[in-house]
């Protein structure tokens, strides 16, 4: 078993007998042999201690060579991220639904940036994409409860089911896996820092790649498209249709009982200027996402081909520590020279909206 | 002893927080609550998220009569020493304004 002292020796890890070779081998017989050997080993049964020590080399372990690559693990209302592999690539769906859904939205997801921006995984190189499901935080008593979030913990997306009061299962949202994913495909481009105005950037770009991978999934046109991200993770009610709302932020859930009102501003006036939510990563990521909302509806048609070209070369081109400012520069540049006068103007004219004029 | 929460951040970047007086908790409520408080190295305090996205943030405020402590914490940087006192104040939380 690891430990301390000596965990720093590969061996604790990956057992002799099994080679990277093994387990990023393109044959799948021999890839899931492995995988399985690693799952059981005594090594893996210290994954976690692992997994916070050595995160970049468990997803090496795990990784494909090429192509489509997904692992989902299931929690099972634990806190434990990697429990048990419930499902690999190629396995046919079975009887869980969340498990179901993290299989097929992070399909759909891999999809998108393969077939619209020739992204092979989050980092463009085959990386797998590892989801577990059923995520439950600990109670005091040795127990757990359902997590009522989702989150990128820096290799793998992680799901709760949510309290069934206010909150659903987070899978079951297309554009909340998008979201978590772009988190990823984040680490390995901008990697914005996650504080004030890059951190709402990139809240910004999840959001944005989120939804957009919806709205190519079930061909929504922009001018007509619902710009509301995750509003099936929430028990309906009348107070609130979602988490964010691109188009209208400040808008998702108004005087709501229990989430109070939904506090995205829409305009650089409103900034968030506390220290809460690391400066407001949440919060301030409103302001850009009105810009994109009103770019995609003002050029109407697929937001996707567009706007997201724009907003995708942006991403590759910002720094980690890129502001507003920097955002808006480089979208209107791109929109000019990857499309033409008309669009740079449309772009000019949403990032002065919203109160940024360069 | 007083104690004080706000959580911030989660997927949905909602502040959440809530204030209780350890005197009107039930008794294993409040001596865990202690006890957390007590085994806790107050100077250890470190609000890196490092590479995870949309998890939370804590800011822990505590008072008795002898001492005030205040420290934020994430997710990934929480002492095991207060997991079991936020995991109580966690089922206490309301919503709170920015
Ligand atoms: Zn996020």
């Amino acid at each position: 078993m690891c430990n301390q002292a000596h965990r720093h020796s590969i061996h604790c890890i990956v057992p002799p007998y099994m080679t990277d070779q093994l387990v990023r081998s393109s044959n799948p017989d021999i890839r899931d042999r492995a995988l399985a050997t690693l799952k059981i080993s005594a090594a893996f049964r210290a994954e976690r201690k692992f997994a916070q020590s050595f995160p970049s080399l468990m997803v090496y372990a795990l990784s494909a060579e090429q192509g489509k690559n997904r692992v989902i693990y299931d929690a099972r209302q634990t806190d434990n991220l990697m429990k048990a592999i419930v499902r690999k690539e190629g396995e046919p769906a079975g009887d869980d639904e969340a498990v179901n859904e993290a299989y097929e939205y992070s399909g759909d997801t891999y999809d998108f940036f393969e077939k619209l921006f020739q992204r092979n995984s989050l980092d463009d190189k085959g990386m797998t994409l590892i989801s577990t499901v059923h995520v439950a935080e600990s109670d005091y008593r040795g127990g757990y409860v359902p997590m009522s979030n989702a989150f990128w913990n820096g290799e793998l997306m992680a799901y709760g089911d949510g309290d069934g009061i206010i909150f659903n299962r987070f899978t079951q949202s297309l554009d909340v896996v998008g979201h978590e994913l772009t988190h990823g495909v984040q680490s390995f481009t901008s990697n914005l820092n996650y504080y004030g105005q890059p951190g709402a950037l990139n809240e910004h770009f999840s959001d944005v790649f989120g939804i957009l991978i919806r709205q190519w999934k079930t061909q929504e046109r922009a001018e007509t498209a619902n710009w509301t991200i995750g509003s099936e993770v929430l028990v309906p009610a009348e107070t609130r249709r979602g988490i964010r709302d691109m188009l209208n932020p400040g808008k998702a859930y108004v005087d709501d009982p229990d989430l109070g009102t939904d506090p995205q501003p829409g305009h650089m006036n409103d900034l968030y200027t506390g220290p809460y939510d690391n400066n407001g990563v949440h919060i301030n990521s409103g302001i850009p996402n009105r810009v994109f909302a009103l770019v995609a509806t003002e050029l109407g048609g697929n937001a996707w081909e567009v706007a997201g070209r724009i907003w995708y070369d942006t991403l590759l081109q910002l720094t980690n520590s890129s502001q507003f400012n920097d955002c808006a520069r480089l979208t209107i540049q791109n929109a000019g020279s990857l499309f033409g006068e008309a669009e740079k103007k449309v772009v000019q004219n949403a990032w002065k909206t919203v109160g940024l004029t360069l | 002893m007083k104690v004080q929460l706000k959580q911030s951040g989660g997927f949905m970047g909602m502040l959440k927080e809530c204030t209780l007086d350890t005197h009107a908790l039930e008794p294993e409520e409040a001596d865990t609550i202690r006890d957390s408080v007590n085994r806790t190295d107050w100077n250890q305090a470190d609000q890196n998220s490092g590479r995870s996205r949309d998890g939370y943030h804590y800011y822990l405020l505590v008072e008795d009569q002898q001492q005030t402590y205040s420290a934020e914490y994430t997710d990934q940087t929480l002492p095991e020493s207060l997991k079991p006192l936020i995991a109580i104040l966690k089922r206490y939380l309301k919503a709170g304004r920015f």
